[in-house]
């Protein structure tokens, strides 16, 4: 894992002692909330609808058992005693109060964590694969090019202020576990010439416009990755429009300008900064590649793995559904489930957190990372090691087993919490997973993604399901769209018609899943198979019911 | 958003907390929607709402229209219920949705 250095604690205690001086004058009335609203934003703190909400970032969504520590004690000492785990892969706390951010704050730089950039027209944090590290299918760990992407971004002074928010995410698998065509640059590591090299997609993204990124750069190399950033960003920042934030993403901007004009600027301004980078970053990264170093872990027999597999249903269960292979077989990655049916998506309360971190530290290298999917993943354990995991999950809640079925569903935080929701997403999952429990493994795969608003924090335009709360005169309205598709071939949800209210939406949503049962050509071919197959109509038919069908 | 009718009563959000709170007939700014001034004219309201809107105590002052049924305000829109109730406490008027958000 990165390791501070003096430069990045001195950097992070010194914004927490800006930040603190900023809290200061507000409550003294030296500066207005209008003065101080865009300070606590640089530093993550929203107001959202009854408490302020502190968002911490998780670069890269990579935690040490420390670290995990760390959360649940603020969890306990600040807020309400939970914490959620967001799709960006970071951790939010809904209930701190103003006066208290300073010090947790302070907490966080402890413990080499900052919430900087987490809200803002600025680069947000760097996304990434998961199973970085670990899979079997990696080209390369994604993970130190997002730690050189981060430390390039961070208080980068050109970037504090670009038109819109900016995301980045990377990849380093055959297969794209981190949406990379839904981001502002997706990344994805492939073999070069010489070593690994990237694929830049640019423009894609979810909200009020959803678009998938279009592959502008292909084979750039490792040398050149931060030059090319630094002049699509430049680009971006220069040409994208500011006097609409509906239209200010750089995804507006490539397809006003067209991809080949666009490529056409960055190569320009590559050209004419060549001498931005000096080479100095490329030490910068060869000192992070080291961090990173993958593991050398040490053999193990599986006999207790294999024995628990032969006489425990349930253990078998868990671990066909939340167990990954890894790239040495006698390890695996697992994926601990914070769906339990009926529990808000994403959520886990400080035991919780503790009981992860113990976990991490007795069996997973003292490692740990939040996936977008909203769950905790411990990258690295033993096969000999998972039956004693797996009981330790059952006594904290943790061991459902049910990773990338019904209830395995990403879920905002909704009119629950947000400020700028519509509707609310978080009972809508709840409801949904409870009732579907008894017929998921029946169902197989099937992702639901449910936003709050048209922002899409929830991703719902690329769920097998997708579903969007919004208001239509005076109650809560949800949009159900089908077909979408996250991977490589990501694709956008197609929107079926007509809204439902929170009762209709849930016969609408059984009359979708019998038909898709009805329909499949074999128990083995997915609700996202069928769909791909025959097309949204026989799907669109069910929704609405016959009489609506014509 | 729907036309602003009267009757409203007037909320904010505490400045150190974050909290929900409402306008008082004391003029004080208290949690809980039951502690509310009911306003039944548009006028009075904004200017008692202008009064109170110390920017040392509160952020975000608003008007919010409500109803009265057996001796309790109700917020109109779902929004100010579900800010009135908190997390995961207001259930969908229809009844099938969930309502146990906070853990």
């Amino acid at each position: 894992m990165y390791r501070y250095n003096d430069f990045d604690r001195q950097f992070v205690r010194e914004r927490v002692a800006q930040y603190r001086d900023q809290v200061q004058r507000r409550l003294s009335g030296a500066l207005t909330e209008e003065e101080f609203k865009p300070l606590r934003l640089m530093n993550g703190v929203y107001l959202q609808l009854h408490a302020y909400m502190l968002r911490v970032a998780i670069p890269y969504g990579t935690l040490s058992a420390r670290q995990m520590h760390g959360l649940a004690d603020i969890a306990e000492r600040w807020d309400k005693g939970y914490g959620h785990f967001t799709t960006r892969q970071n951790i939010q706390f809904n209930w701190p109060r103003l006066v208290d951010t300073p010090e947790i704050l302070e907490a966080l730089a402890v413990l080499n964590m900052h919430a900087i950039q987490t809200s803002g027209n600025t680069i947000r944090n760097v996304t990434t694969d998961h199973l970085a590290g670990a899979a079997l299918d990696e080209v390369a760990d994604p993970r130190p090019y997002a730690e050189w992407i981060r430390q390039w971004s961070t208080d980068h002074p050109e970037f504090q202020f670009l038109p819109r928010k900016f995301k980045i995410a990377i990849s380093g698998g055959v297969a794209d576990r981190a949406v990379v065509r839904a981001h502002d640059i997706g990344l994805r590591l492939v073999p070069g010439i010489q070593g690994v090299a990237f694929d830049v997609y640019i423009g894609g993204g979810l909200g009020r416009t959803p678009v998938v990124g279009a592959r502008v750069f292909e084979q750039v190399s490792v040398a050149e990755l931060l030059p090319h950033l630094e002049a699509i960003v430049s680009v971006y920042n220069l040409h994208g429009r500011r006097d609409n934030k509906y239209k200010a993403r750089i995804k507006i901007l490539l397809q006003s300008m067209g991809v080949s004009h666009f490529r056409s600027q960055v190569v320009s301004y590559l050209k004419q900064n060549i001498d931005v980078f000096d080479g100095s970053e490329i030490v910068d990264l060869t000192r992070i590649l080291e961090d990173f170093r993958l593991l050398d872990l040490p053999s193990r027999e599986g006999g207790a793995y294999w024995d628990r597999i032969d006489a425990d249903p349930a253990f078998r269960e868990w671990v066909d559904r939340n167990v990954t292979p890894h790239r040495q077989e006698d390890y695996a990655s697992v994926t601990i489930s914070l769906k339990a049916h009926g529990q808000a998506p994403g959520d886990a309360t400080a035991a919780q957190m503790r009981a992860m971190a113990d976990l991490a530290e007795r069996f997973g290298f003292s490692e740990l990372r939040v996936s977008h999917q909203q769950n905790i993943v411990l990258p690295h354990v033993g096969l000999a090691d998972l039956p004693e995991v797996f009981e330790t999950l059952c006594q904290h809640g943790l061991a459902t087993a049910n990773i990338g079925l019904i209830s395995d569903l990403i879920a905002c935080p909704g009119m629950d919490y947000c400020a700028l929701a519509t509707a609310r997403s978080i009972p809508i999952g709840q409801t949904v997973a409870r009732r579907y429990q008894s017929m998921e493994q029946l169902l197989g795969p099937l992702s639901i993604k449910i936003s709050g608003c048209i922002n899409a924090c929830g991703h719902h335009h690329v769920g097998d399901i997708g579903i969007l709360g919004l208001e239509k005169a005076g109650v809560e309205n949800y949009q159900v769209t089908l077909g979408g598709r996250s991977g490589l071939d990501t694709a956008i949800g197609e929107k079926m018609g007509p809204g439902f209210s929170e009762v209709e939406l849930m016969s609408a949503l059984d009359r979708l899943l019998d038909r898709y049962l009805e329909l499949r050509e074999t128990a083995s071919e997915t609700f996202g198979e069928s769909v791909l197959r025959l097309g949204t109509e026989p799907f669109k038919a069910a929704l609405y019911g016959v009489e609506h069908a014509a | 958003m729907a036309k602003l009718e009267a009757p409203v009563v007037i909320s904010a959000n505490c400045l150190i907390s974050g909290a929900v709170v409402y306008l008082s007939s004391e003029h004080k700014w208290l949690e809980g929607l039951a502690s509310a001034h009911i306003f039944d004219d548009l006028n009075g309201a904004n200017a008692a709402g202008k009064t109170a809107a110390d920017p040392a105590r509160v952020i975000g002052v608003e008007l919010v229209p409500v109803k009265q049924g057996g001796g309790a305000i109700e917020p109109r829109h779902y929004r100010e219920a579900i800010r009135a109730c908190g997390p995961g406490r207001y259930v969908f008027p229809l009844g099938s949705g969930g309502n146990n958000v906070s853990i």
